[in-house]
Order: C-alpha cells, then sequence, then structure tokens
C-alpha cells in the first residue's frame, strides 16, 4: 500500500493507511525535508491532485473508424507532447458515445515539483476527481445515473464532484456551510432528470478516499511525463511497419515455394522409383532407330515360298508343264512365268488359255497380268502366222502385284 | 532490415529450390515418358528384336562364315556357285549397308529347290531380302538363280 500525498490548492497532506502522517500549508521546498522525514525504509507515494483548474477535459467526438481514432489521438498526443509537462489522452466509450478524454499539467505548474520529487519514491501520479467513479462504484454500488460525492478538505471547504456515468460534470470547491443544491442548481438546467436520478454520497473524513486510492493496483487515470517527440520516429515506425508487412509477405511467398517443393519432391521420388522400375535396353539389343529400319524395309515383304507354292497349285490344277520361272522383287513383285500347252484343236487351246486366265485371276486378285507371249501367238499384239502345230505351245505370262 | 533481408533471403532461396526441382522434375518426367514410350514399342516389337538378336541384323557377319554355313546347301544341287558382292551403302532406306550375293545351282527335283530356299531363307545367319529368283528346267535339270541383298543396320 502506497502512503498517499494529497495535493489540494491550500496545501499537502501525507497520509499512510487512512492515518494522516502530516498536514502542510508551506511551499515545495519548505514542504520537502518533513515529508522525506516520514518516507524513510522505501516508501512508495502516490500523488492525488486534487485542485480547480486541474480537472480532466472530455470531449465528445462522432463515431470513426478505428484508424481514424488512432490517427486523432495520434495527433493530440502529439500537440501534447509538444508543450511538454504531463498529462495523458485517451478515448473513452460509454453507452455508445466516445469523448477523448485529455488532463494535462504544463511546464510552468507547481506541480510538477511535487511530481518530479515524487518520482524518487516510485510515484504514481492520478488525478482525483477520476479516481472517484471507482470509488463510488465500490462503496455504494448504485444503479443511479448520476452520482454526487461530497467530501471534506483539511482547509475546512469541501468538493463537490458530480458524475453521469464515468464524465465528471461538475468539480466545486465550497464552503463548509453550502449544501450540495447551489451545485445542483448549476447543472440541473442542462441534465433535467438529475434531480431523479441522483446518489448523493457524504464523507465526513477524506481519508476513506485516500486510504481507497492507496490500495489501487493501478491508478483509473496514470498521468505520464510528456516529451517532444522525434519527429523521424513515425517515419520509423511506418517503415518498420512496412518492412514487417513486407517480410511477412516474402516469408509467405517463401514458405509457399516450399509447400510446392515439398509437394514436387514426393512426385520426383515416384518418378524415380518408375525410371529404376522400367527395364532398362539389354546390351546387345538393337537400338529403336535400328528396329525401325527393318521394320521399313520389310514392309510389304512376302515370303517368296508362299508365291511359289501358290504358283505351283495352279499349274497343278490347270495341267501346265511350267518351263521357267522368275519373280524379282522391287517396289512390287513381278513373276514371269513360262509353260508348255497341249491342246488337239485351236479352239480347246483358246478356251483352255482362257480358263487358265480366269483362275490365275482367281489366284492373284489385285495382281495385274500381262500375256506376254499367248500360245501360237495368238494375242493381238503379237504375229500370228500358220504353222505346224506342235505338240506342246510355249506360252508366257506377266504377273504383277503391287 | 535484418528482418526484411532474412525474409527476402529466405524468399529467394526457396524460390531458386522451387525452380531447380521443378527442373528436375521435368527432366524427370521426360526421361519417364521416353522410357516408356521404349518400352511400349519394345513390347509391341517383341518378335522383330528376337529376330534382329537371333539373325545378327547390327554386328557385321564374317563372309567366310556365311560361306561356309553356304555348304549346307550343296547336296541339294549337282552344281553349286555362289558370288557375294562388295558391301555398299543403302541411304535410301536408312543407314543399311547390302551385300548383293548370288547362288546359282542345278537340281533335278523341283522339291531340292524348294527345300534348299526354305532353308536358306530360315537359318541364313543374317537378314535377307530376295530381289529375285529364277527357276528355268534345262535338260540338266532345274536350274536356279537366287540373287539375294545380304543387309545390316550401320549404327554410326
Amino acid at each position: 500500500m502506497r502512503d498517499i500525498l494529497h495535493i489540494t490548492d491550500e496545501g499537502v497532506t501525507l497520509s499512510r493507511e487512512g492515518q494522516v502522517l502530516c498536514a502542510l500549508d508551506s511551499s515545495f521546498e519548505e514542504s520537502r525535508p518533513l515529508l522525506e522525514s516520514y518516507l524513510k525504509g522505501g516508501q512508495k507515494i502516490g500523488l492525488v491532485v486534487d485542485q480547480d483548474f486541474q480537472t480532466p477535459f472530455d470531449e465528445k467526438v462522432p463515431s470513426l473508424w478505428p484508424w481514424d481514432k488512432a490517427r486523432l489521438l495520434f495527433h493530440k498526443k502529439a500537440s501534447l507532447s509538444l508543450r511538454g509537462g504531463y498529462g495523458r489522452c485517451t478515448f473513452i466509450q460509454e453507452k455508445r458515445e466516445t469523448c477523448l478524454r485529455s488532463v494535462y499539467i504544463p511546464l510552468h505548474s507547481p506541480l510538477l515539483a511535487w511530481i518530479e520529487w515524487a518520482k524518487l519514491y516510485q510515484g504514481r501520479v492520478c488525478i482525483g476527481a477520476l479516481e472517484v467513479p471507482g470509488f463510488l462504484k465500490y462503496h455504494t454500488r448504485s444503479s443511479k445515473t448520476y452520482q454526487m460525492l461530497v467530501y471534506p478538505l483539511p482547509s475546512g471547504k469541501k468538493r463537490h464532484l458530480i458524475f453521469k456515468g464515468k464524465h465528471l460534470l461538475l468539480s466545486r470547491l465550497v464552503p463548509h456551510e453550502e449544501d450540495e443544491q447551489t451545485s445542483l442548481h448549476f447543472l440541473s438546467r442542462t441534465y433535467s432528470d438529475l434531480r431523479d436520478g441522483l446518489e448523493i454520497t457524504q464523507l465526513t473524513d477524506p481519508l476513506i478516499f485516500m486510504k481507497f486510492v492507496g490500495r489501487q493496483r493501478r491508478s483509473t487515470f496514470a498521468l505520464h511525463p510528456l516529451k517532444p517527440r522525434n519527429n523521424q520516429r513515425p517515419l520509423m515506425a511506418g517503415a518498420l511497419m512496412v518492412s514487417l508487412v513486407w517480410s511477412g509477405l516474402l516469408i509467405f511467398q517463401g514458405i509457399g515455394f516450399r509447400t510446392k517443393t515439398e509437394a514436387l519432391f514426393s512426385v520426383i521420388v515416384a518418378l524415380q522409383h518408375a525410371e529404376r522400375t522400367l527395364s532398362p535396353i539389354d546390351e546387345g539389343s538393337p537400338s529403336r532407330k535400328a528396329i525401325e529400319a527393318y521394320g521399313q524395309l520389310v514392309v510389304g515383304y512376302k515370303d517368296p515360298l508362299e508365291d511359289i507354292e501358290t504358283l505351283s497349285h495352279l499349274l497343278e490344277q490347270q495341267d501346265l508343264y511350267l518351263e521357267k520361272l522368275a519373280v524379282r522383287y522391287g517396289q512390287g513383285r513381278e513373276i514371269m512365268l513360262e509353260f508348255l500347252m497341249r491342246e488337239s484343236t485351236k479352239s480347246a487351246l483358246a478356251t483352255r488359255f482362257e480358263k487358265f486366265l480366269e483362275a490365275c485371276h482367281g489366284y492373284f486378285p489385285t495382281a495385274r497380268l500381262e500375256v506376254m507371249s499367248a500360245p501360237l501367238h495368238s494375242s493381238p499384239h503379237e504375229t500370228f502366222k500358220m504353222s505346224v502345230a506342235d505338240d506342246l505351245i510355249l506360252t508366257s505370262l506377266k504377273i504383277t502385284m503391287p | 532490415m535484418v528482418t526484411l533481408w532474412f525474409a527476402m533471403d529466405f524468399r529467394d532461396s526457396q524460390e531458386v529450390h522451387l525452380e531447380e526441382v521443378r527442373r528436375r522434375h521435368h527432366t524427370l518426367n521426360q526421361s519417364v515418358h521416353l522410357l516408356e514410350a521404349e518400352a511400349r514399342f519394345r513390347q509391341t516389337h517383341a518378335q522383330d528384336i528376337a529376330t534382329l538378336r537371333e539373325k545378327g541384323w547390327l554386328k557385321p557377319i564374317s563372309r567366310l562364315v556365311a560361306a561356309e554355313w553356304l555348304e549346307r546347301l550343296r547336296p541339294f544341287f549337282k552344281t553349286f556357285a555362289y558370288t557375294f558382292e562388295p558391301e555398299g551403302l543403302k541411304m535410301a532406306d536408312g543407314p543399311l549397308k547390302a551385300t548383293p550375293f548370288i547362288l546359282e545351282g542345278t537340281s533335278s527335283f523341283d522339291r531340292e529347290v524348294y527345300e534348299s530356299l526354305d532353308l536358306l531363307l530360315e537359318k541364313f545367319p543374317g537378314v535377307l531380302i530376295p530381289r529375285e529368283i529364277v527357276l528355268v528346267r534345262s535338260p540338266q535339270g532345274i536350274e536356279s538363280r537366287f540373287v539375294f541383298e545380304w543387309m545390316r543396320f550401320d549404327e554410326r
């Protein structure tokens, strides 16, 4: 628990656990040695500023986007920082209403000497009025809209504080004999429902409130020193943010590449397995080119024995006597036949030769038949002469197959 | 700056790695496709491959070996002669080397001619492509003249 140094317009009071240690109305320089005599043994101080003109200033702001709020707060802080001193600003929100609350202690304020001194004792600076809502909530647990706290000060005057929720509506230092009606009168014109929804809490001893503040782990609205900011800082912060975002994007891309690589790796392993599994070409086995060359060479190849067998069947069937057979292989096949025929009459010879040609067509349906020499040179392209008929008549035929 | 540098380095290294892996994948993919195509080709041409292995399509066979083999045909003929002409290149049908050879003989019966021709086409150590077959009946018997091209593939 901290010792509380309660600073009012008339003087300061040092209290510890609800007990007043000393009350002084002299200047800082004169009060300091005496106060220090009470603060031996590593005591911590809570500085409660309870002066007029040190009340918080609440500015109602319209509903803004979060980044606009951040910009507004940034500019407000920058503006206060330029002036130096002590202060703080933040947004408070209540029932869909947003306010920018700021407290400022300027550089020339006599309070700064107290604050600097309090820092030697790990001092915490807070505005007394702003600790009141928490105190009332803890003590009264009232649900009324308006709250009023009245407490006496060591000088004999009283402090009137009126709140609507978290908002401080009025903070007045009034003579002891004046009651709260005057303070209410100030506000009743603006807040018509003030008298109906008001809860008044009167303290006979301010130490109850000081004890509460001393026990608080954190003050509701702790003040901080304001120092002019480095102009480069926002730029650096922006650069840092951009660099972080950029880094994030790069790392994200990198992870994407890594994921793709890992996916490809599994495919590669499968392909390597397939490559090993596929039988390599045996040594001594002909190459594809060699096999293709052989394929081209033997395309349309026909076993010569087949032709010879076919011809021997044909000649046997027709009862002909083969004299000469010549088979030549080029683009196609050319078979030259010379054979002997025997018939008693010329008409019978002609009929038999015709039958032989028909049989040839049957055996070689796609072939072209060309009579080179008909029996007794009787074909139209030959010279047919009357001669003594021979027993065996030579005939020749050319069979051309594609 | 360090974070940014690290991130850039990380991204670049991963991208380079991915490119390498992609190239490797592409090469392997092509290789496997070629191997598969080759395997399919060899499967469909299995019979040709077996024939070519048996006949000796790639290695040149000595004429002396071939001549010795031809002596097996001598019993089918009364007179028997063969001629191997100089080897020539047949570029029209691919890088093929062709040796024309002529076999002439006289036999008593048709059957002997057919049997010798059958044996020659079936068992001769090399790929033979017939060019001309002539059979003439004469007072001495059946005169035969076979002209073949003894082919082999020139790998070079």
